[in-house]
């Protein structure tokens, strides 16, 4: 009887350490879970703000000028330039704080050098030429045009805008978008 | 005292035991079992959890697509509409020839038929840069290594992109709203997105000398 009972109460110690091995590695793995999802939910945050200061500083850039964009690439010096520095109140940086998060903007403005080919115009002289009639048009192909600071000054500024969010927990992507102002008052 | 009466008097012991302590051995492995039970709960809970959060950075990668297709698109809105102000006669003649076209090739009789055959691609196809035989156009998407030598869309990851031109118009072509239409695919996406600017346009002559 006594010999039963010293074997039943081994047995319980046995079983109890095994179970409690079991609920603490149970118990750190859900730790591990909840950090990395706390870190995965921080990161997004911080990618959604990233998205806003993207939407942001393009459509201030994008508003502008075609003039004003192209006198800060002749102030920079070049035909591309990376702008780290604010801009017409436009906030860029390598550390730009939006309340506790920190993300690098930058914006890079650059001469896009473009061509339109095949170009055509009406071919004169047409004796049947009316004016109101198209049946009476004749068309011929002209010389394509291109706009690259040779032939024709540039004429397209390329707009990228990238935003990275820095000095987090984990390394997070760079959000990055790019668009185009045309010289359309000349 | 032989073996029958020995296993009699232990039976009897054991019944003694589970009169006086319970049913111990239905107890056996109770704690084992609890803990795995808490244990797959934990489980089930963190794989929902890492699930919806992956869910959720996916949906922020299509988000950045989004954004970023709706950008480019405006971008090319800009340069076609440049083309236009560039190039005002050639659109406007390009796409009243296109209606003409069109209108004789339906078979309206209202319309004198042409003094010379169709020029084939038609100029509106040429303005547009959209025609058989054209794979590279800045409208309608570059060739990837003139896109690469211009560095036109990178670091962009755009598949494809197009732009479609339409005019609305109004008192005999004076007055017109002209309809830009860009379309943009971006790479690994199957959706086409399409984006439409408007612009109220209308038309003045130049009179020689002014």
């Amino acid at each position: 009887m006594r010999q039963n009972s010293r074997l039943r109460a081994g047995i319980s110690l046995i079983e109890i350490m095994l179970a409690f091995l079991i609920l603490v590695t149970a118990t750190f793995s859900a730790a591990g879970v909840i950090s990395f999802g706390h870190r995965g939910t921080v990161a997004d945050f911080r990618q959604v703000e990233a998205m806003q200061i993207l939407i942001d500083r393009m459509n201030k850039l994008m508003n502008m000028h075609f003039a004003s964009l192209d006198s800060f690439l002749t102030s920079a010096g070049g035909n591309e330039y990376t702008f780290n520095n604010d801009i017409e109140g436009i906030v860029l940086g390598d550390e730009v704080k939006i309340d506790k998060n920190t993300y690098r903007v930058h914006a890079t403005l650059k001469r896009q050098a473009i061509a339109f080919e095949s170009l055509m115009e009406l071919d004169f002289p047409n004796p049947a030429y009316v004016s109101a009639s198209p049946s009476t048009w004749l068309f011929k192909d002209r010389p394509s045009a291109a706009f690259d600071g040779v032939a024709n000054p540039y004429k397209i500024i390329k707009i990228t805008v990238s935003v990275k969010p820095v000095g987090g927990m984990t390394d997070e992507r760079e959000f990055t978008a790019v668009s185009y102002v045309a010289d359309l008052e000349s | 005292m032989n073996s029958h009466d020995k296993m009699q008097v232990s039976g009897n012991e054991r019944a003694d035991e589970t009169v006086k302590y319970g049913d111990n051995s239905r107890r056996n492995g109770m704690a084992l079992v609890i803990v795995l039970a808490f244990s797959s709960i934990l489980l089930v809970l963190g794989v929902v959890y890492l699930r919806t959060f992956s869910q959720s950075t996916h949906i922020s990668g299509l988000q950045l697509d989004q954004i970023q297709a709706e950008f480019f698109a405006r971008g090319m809105q800009n340069i076609a509409t440049f083309k236009i102000k560039r190039f005002p006669d050639f659109f406007l003649r390009a796409y009243r020839y296109h209606v003409y076209q069109n209108r004789v090739n339906a078979g309206d009789t209202d319309v004198s038929p042409p003094s010379n055959p169709f020029p084939n691609p038609s100029p509106f196809q040429k303005f547009t840069g959209a025609y058989p035989g054209r794979t590279n156009d800045l409208l309608q998407h570059m060739h990837p290594t003139e896109d690469s030598t211009l560095g036109f869309s990178t670091p962009l990851k755009v598949a494809t992109w197009s732009t479609s031109f339409n005019l609305r118009s109004a008192e005999d072509f004076n007055r017109a709203f002209i309809e830009i239409d860009v379309y943009v695919q971006m790479e690994g996406r199957d959706l086409v997105s399409q984006y439409r600017m408007s612009l109220d346009a209308s038309q003045t002559r130049k009179l020689p000398g002014s």
